[in-house]
């Protein structure tokens, strides 16, 4: 493994890893404050279950050196809200199988006993330079044999094409309204501090996809 | 729980026995593994199929991006200006106010018009 995967801040096997991996393309400029927001939320709900974990937060868009920008990597206790002190990002396209590729490769590294991965992007694939969707896949599908919890958010975006070539069935992919993304997020937490606790699966029901996606399709499955 | 994994840990421990040089204790051991399986699970299969999924290393022959770990910028939302206006433009945009209505003068009109519009 090249030794490029940083993980300076972070003690090797940890028990409890978060990662989320957030689109930062030109459109999602539109969402980007109620992404930071619930993102926000999605932290403070973990906060609130009681689940000690370690958070990155990696914000992702094509030029140069821009597949891994770090807005947060910290326990959750030290966290500092989003909204507080807003990262950014060039906002130029979508590499998203080039982000996977990375978040696959510090995974491998750390190791961790529980892992949970968020993807949220408001687009599809765009501009990866290294990564093909079928390598893409095949690191998802290693994390999920793992036993690692993948779920992909589609922002203001029914996201169920992605989600149906990278592998992800219906209870771990759908849209979110961008007036919901708090909500989803929440929801999201209350799963990830349970798979962490128990190792329960963090699924989404019929329900919540309807509940979160409104107009918005979830995908079938 | 915990008695599930001892159950496990004593299986690890029976497989890796089965590597030995001495014939017996490799038999005893499959013997002993075989035990703890059925313990466990019910049976080699259900075990492996049921607890194990085995994927491949996906990096392998896969290249990695090129990064070099940078903090991502701070967001600055620009203020939104007001859109200056050149003195062409001011000139292009004025709009000429429109003529007041002049009142009708029936007068002008020829007497067959007036007869046709009441419908004489």
């Amino acid at each position: 493994m090249n030794d490029l995967v940083n993980l300076s801040n972070i003690a090797l096997r940890k028990t409890q890893y978060d990662e989320i991996i957030l689109d930062g393309s030109g459109s999602m400029q539109r969402q980007w404050w109620d992404t930071l927001k619930s993102i926000d939320a999605y932290v403070e709900t973990l906060g609130w279950d009681q689940l000690d974990t370690q958070l990155r937060l990696s914000i992702f868009t094509t030029g140069h050196d821009n597949i891994d920008l770090i807005a947060r990597d910290c326990p959750i206790s030290q966290w500092v809200p989003l909204l507080k002190d807003p990262p950014g990002s060039p906002f130029l396209r979508t590499p998203l199988y080039d982000a996977i590729n990375l978040m696959g490769r510090r995974l491998a590294k750390l190791d961790p006993e529980r892992a949970a991965v968020t993807i949220a992007s408001d687009g599809e694939e765009n501009g990866s330079m290294v990564t093909s969707l079928t390598q893409a896949r095949a690191v998802l599908d290693w994390c999920r044999a793992k036993g690692w919890q993948v779920t992909l958010l589609g922002v203001d975006f029914n996201n169920s094409m992605t989600a149906e070539a990278l592998g992800f069935g219906a209870q771990s992919a759908t849209g979110v309204q961008r007036a919901l993304m708090s909500d989803a997020m929440q929801s999201i937490a209350h799963k990830r501090a349970r798979y962490g606790k128990t190792g329960e699966q963090m699924h989404f029901s019929d329900d919540e996809r309807t509940q979160f996606g409104g107009y918005l399709n979830a995908p079938k499955e | 729980m915990p008695q599930k994994n001892s159950d496990l840990d004593l299986l690890i421990k029976m497989l890796g026995m089965t590597g030995s040089d001495n014939e017996n204790q490799v038999l005893i051991a499959i013997r002993k593994a075989n035990e703890q399986v059925k313990k466990l699970a019910g049976s080699w299969e259900q075990l492996l199929r049921g607890h194990f999924t085995i994927a491949a290393d996906p990096f392998t022959g896969l290249d990695m991006p090129t990064t070099t770990f940078k903090q991502a910028p701070a967001f600055h939302q620009p203020t939104p200006q007001p859109t200056p206006q050149s003195r062409q433009s001011q000139a292009w945009t004025r709009v000429k106010p429109a003529p007041k209505p002049r009142k009708q003068d029936i007068s002008q009109k020829p007497v067959k018009d007036i007869l046709d519009s009441l419908g004489l």
